[in-house]
């Protein structure tokens, strides 16, 4: 059995894990974009249009806290620090999922209503 | 195994929908709240781009006027004498058409900055358009706005139900069957529903059945309760 702090860190690390893969799609839809306006010879956009430093870095902050509570809700049950990660992961992929299914209950083709959230 | 099947079973594994032909626009920040932002962040939805400038209450007008321009818009009873403006039509169809799955083709906003449309295509070929239509700061809701649109054989006339959402602004989509890229298409100022509102029950009955969504059908079923009995009958009809 894992010691709280112990769990937690890596829940933290799970939940960090998420917001990377994140950052990486934002990045990769970056890469893509810019690749189709060279082919297009139109202008290519800047990272600003893909990253949004101040909301991402509160969402990191967010799932890294999720992967905390994760880790040290279930700290008994973790043996190893493999599955202390992979619970702290787990936390925010299962919020975003139920997020996202939502967003999309509220209205069939995510308009804007349904992903603005809390203005 | 084919690679279609590959490719929407790994679809429905990710939960990333369709497959996309092209990059995406990216992600708007201009005119939406750090919580609005925040929220979509966290749970992995892009935000739609709104022009620059716009706040999260106001947005630029960029539909151009039709005359005589509407001032700031009072809610207008009745619907034959209904306010019009113009909506930009897509200078380039093709290209803007050819983006990928979904994607907003043409976006525009009332004079007053408070009704917003996104037009949408819905197939590759571009021939199946969606309208969404967001009315924020119009409190004397149901309101009805109608938009009419050129296509083969004539002009076609649909209203978009508002009505009170539990969350957001008041918000519709619906389809726009025979849509033709956008040549000389406009919309009304949102119009109050009463018990005289004496719109053709032919197009009442089509324009609920262009309703895409739960959210507009509600919509709808919110209209029924105050218009007269022959349009009544025709809501209950398109939406059964």
């Amino acid at each position: 059995m894992l010691s709280w702090s112990v769990a937690m860190g890596y829940g933290a690390i799970g939940g960090l894990i998420v917001e990377a893969v994140a950052l990486w799609n934002h990045l990769s839809a970056w890469r893509d974009a810019r690749h189709t306006a060279g082919t297009k010879r139109k202008r290519r956009p800047r990272i600003g249009e893909f990253i949004d430093p101040a909301a991402d870095t509160a969402v990191a902050l967010t799932r890294a806290a999720l992967g905390c509570a994760a880790g040290a809700l279930l700290h008994s049950q973790i043996t190893g620090s493999y599955a202390a990660v992979a619970v702290g992961a787990a936390a925010p992929a299962l919020l975003t999922t139920f997020g996202k299914a939502a967003a999309q209950r509220s209205g069939k083709d995510g308009g804007p209503q349904n992903v603005e959230g809390p203005e | 195994m084919s690679a279609s099947f590959l490719r929407r079973y790994w679809s429905s594994l990710t939960d990333s929908g369709p497959p996309r032909d092209a990059s995406p626009a990216g992600r708007g920040r201009h005119g939406y709240t750090f919580g609005q932002r925040y929220w979509a962040s966290l749970i992995g939805v892009d935000l739609p781009i709104r022009p620059e400038g716009a706040t999260a209450r106001d947005v630029r007008a960029v539909a151009a006027p039709r005359s005589p321009r509407p001032a700031r818009t009072e809610p207008a009873t009745g619907h034959p004498a209904a306010r019009w403006f113009s909506l930009p039509a897509l200078t380039e169809p093709a290209g803007l058409l050819a983006a990928d799955d979904e994607s907003v083709a043409a976006e525009a906003a009332s004079p007053d900055g408070r009704t917003e449309f996104f037009l949408r295509r819905r197939d590759a070929a571009g021939a199946d358009h969606t309208l969404e239509v967001v009315l924020r700061d119009f409190d004397e809701l149901p309101a009805v706005i109608s938009v009419r649109y050129r296509q083969a054989g004539g002009e076609r006339e649909l209203l978009v139900p508002m009505a009170r959402q539990d969350i957001g602004p008041a918000t519709a989509q619906i389809a726009l069957p025979g849509f033709d890229g956008g040549t000389g298409w406009e919309a009304s100022v949102p119009m109050v529903v009463d018990g005289t509102a004496a719109w053709e029950p032919a197009t009442v009955a089509t324009s609920a059945g262009a309703a895409l969504n739960e959210a507009t059908r509600d919509a709808w079923r919110q209209v029924r309760d105050l218009v007269s009995d022959d349009l009544r009958r025709a809501i209950d009809g398109a939406l059964r």
